[in-house]
């Protein structure tokens, strides 16, 4: 099971991530470095090797080496959602693809909340004002 | 003077005031308004500014039948069906705005609703008019069958899809109880109306226009109260109150 069809776009990532942590949710869906390790494991899928770099060219925008590393050692490989082949190089597991795709079900109602909330900022209201 | 003729009268008046009263409330509101709903609210006071010129034509002709000058109320019900067709311009505005949020091409679907009502009135002058005189009034019959089928397909099917359609949306979504409220009341009452209109349009009996008359009168009144709602239908908010000590519920936490 691949993402291929889901585009990784950092600014979106993180905008998906403020709005489950403004719900409360800090960690998982809420959590952008999460997010985008999850994701770039599985674009390349199971059968590839993804590199550290691979993730930092999505992930350091919006957070430093350290923090991805960290990250990666203390959730993704210690929960199982991919193994170490090699010195930065990592392989998702089939966990990891199961993570994947809840976070892209997150991504697809974050944008059905977002677009009901533009079609009410559309509905004239007199409530306002 | 007709009983029949002053009832209905007496409910086309009650429109036109109700449709333009709506209308000029709903302009006061529109500084509150911000840049995205404010397209949408300019839509919606064409709207009701067109049922109520419609029907003050409708009444026009009805005050020149019952003072015998029946060339006349022809004219007039010519003039009248201009209205009549650009009803469903602002409507599917409103609708398409508020779906798709670009103005551009909600007024490219407009236009194409106007050239629609377009080709019913080029129909409908070309092939005229049919006259019944009823105890309720003139009943104008259109002898153009494709200007009848432009109208309900082109004109009356749509629009209908499309507020069934948004309303459907509405009311399966986690929004706020006061904004479905006022949305589906909204759509409801268009909807109401827009087909007594048509009904008003197609029917050969004086009863019924004026019964279909009524029930556009109480759309009219729905569409008010959607915006402004009696008391006892005010959604009530959770009364929040402030923390002070000594409340029981914080000091077992």
């Amino acid at each position: 099971m691949t993402l291929s069809r889901y585009e990784i776009k950092t600014e979106n990532e993180l905008e998906i991530a403020n709005f489950y942590r403004s719900l409360g949710i800090t960690s998982g869906e809420g959590d952008i470095i999460y997010r985008i390790i999850v994701l770039a494991l599985a674009e390349k899928g199971e059968k590839s090797i993804t590199t550290f770099s691979d993730i930092r060219n999505y992930a350091d925008a919006v957070a430093d080496k350290g923090n991805v590393g960290s990250k990666m050692k203390t959730v993704i490989l210690l929960e199982g959602l991919a193994i170490k082949i090699e010195r930065g190089g990592y392989v998702i597991t089939e966990k990891g693809l199961v993570a994947a795709d809840y976070l892209k079900r997150s991504t697809d109602y974050y944008n059905k909340r977002k677009m009901v909330k533009t079609i009410i900022e559309r509905i004239p209201s007199l409530l306002r004002g | 003077m007709e009983p029949g003729i002053l009832m209905n009268l007496l409910v086309s008046v009650s429109i036109i005031f109700s449709a333009f009263a709506f209308s000029y409330t709903l302009c006061k509101y529109m500084k509150t308004q911000n840049q995205k709903s404010q397209p949408s609210l300019k839509a919606l006071i064409f709207f009701w500014s067109l049922v109520g010129l419609y029907f003050l034509f409708e009444g026009l002709q009805l005050v020149l039948n019952m003072m015998g000058i029946s060339d006349m109320s022809v004219f007039i019900h010519h003039i009248g069906s201009i209205p009549f067709v650009m009803i469903s311009i602002p409507l599917t505005y409103f609708i398409i705005y508020i779906l798709s949020g670009s103005k551009r091409i909600s007024q490219s679907i407009s236009l194409f609703f106007a050239s629609m009502g377009a080709v019913y009135l080029y129909y409908m002058y070309l092939s005229g008019v049919s006259v019944i005189n009823s105890k309720w009034g003139m009943i104008f019959t259109i002898k153009s069958s494709f200007a009848i089928l432009t109208y309900i397909l082109g004109l009356f099917v749509i629009p209908t899809a499309m507020i069934l359609g948004l309303m459907i949306l509405i009311l399966f979504e986690k929004v706020a109880r006061s904004v479905k409220y006022q949305l589906v009341l909204t759509l409801f009452s268009i909807s109401f109306v827009f087909d007594f209109i048509l009904l008003n349009m197609v029917l050969d009996t004086g009863e019924m226009q004026v019964a279909s008359r009524i029930f556009v009168f109480l759309g009219t009144v729905l569409g008010y109260l959607a915006y402004f709602p009696p008391k006892f239908m005010e959604m009530k908010e959770p009364q929040i109150r402030p923390v002070t000590s000594g409340d029981d519920d914080l000091e077992q936490i």
